[in-house]
């Protein structure tokens, strides 16, 4: 193949790495964002987007608009601290 | 900051030798985009090899389906920036995101293909999506 292709081209990194994700937390906080690395302090997002069910509306919403119109980046590297995981999703998952 | 051209020489013509309109400034993307007319595919290169590795294939692939847009052009995010800017404006609604794809049908966005959508995909699945959009929006009967 000529192409410049290279599906992953970071295969020491961990499988979600470059992956844009949902991170659902025990509380009414949503974090979207891209996948970086995982260490002892949790799990590195960058371009992130953060929404509080709280105050912003049904996460559902959130979700569903960040999956048509893309994610509405508000924080450049956030990590989430393996206590506030509760899920982690595919944003790109049917 | 961008990319030394001589790394990202390789990856603007995987896509300018599929027939795509490369588009490096401001001026250019108003040639294209300020009295759009018919189908255009805005493919918005990126040098991600996670994501655009598979991207620039699957273009590839779905190009060489019977049914393809009018146009299709090309800025490379991250290399020319106010190019992409300049484009990215035409399609405000939508957030920034790269590598992607975007057909429009006489100006307005008829699908997008965020990167969300093509992380983690085989080139293969991403040219299928492409291709149901070309058939969808890009056949003759849908300029009728």
């Amino acid at each position: 193949m000529t192409m410049s292709e290279g599906m992953v081209l970071h295969p020491e990194r961990h499988a979600l790495h470059g992956i844009t994700v949902i991170i659902d937390t025990p509380g009414s906080v949503t974090y979207i964002g891209r996948f970086d690395v995982e260490d002892k302090r949790g799990v590195h997002l960058i371009n992130v987007a953060i929404h509080d069910a709280e105050s912003d509306g049904p996460a559902e919403d959130f979700i569903a608009q960040s999956r048509r119109f893309g994610v509405r980046v508000t924080q450049k590297h956030l990590v989430v601290p393996h206590v506030d995981i509760k899920t982690i999703l595919r944003l790109g998952a049917a | 900051m961008p990319y030394p051209e001589m790394m990202v020489k390789a990856m603007r013509d995987d896509v300018t030798r599929l027939g795509a309109k490369e588009l490096r400034s401001v001026e250019q993307v108003d040639a294209e985009l300020a009295n759009p007319a018919g189908t255009q595919l805005i493919f918005i290169n990126s040098v991600c090899g996670c994501a655009a590795g598979a991207a620039r294939p699957a273009l590839a692939m779905a190009l060489s389906h019977s049914v393809v847009p009018d146009q299709v052009l090309t800025v490379f995010a991250g290399q020319d920036l106010d190019a992409t800017a300049r484009v990215r404006s035409y399609v405000s609604e939508y957030q920034p995101s790269s590598p992607s794809a975007i057909l429009l049908r006489d100006g307005e966005v008829v699908h997008f293909v965020h990167r969300h959508m093509i992380e983690g995909q085989s080139p293969e699945a991403i040219a299928a999506g492409l291709v149901a959009a070309f058939d969808r929006h890009c056949s003759p009967t849908m300029a009728a």
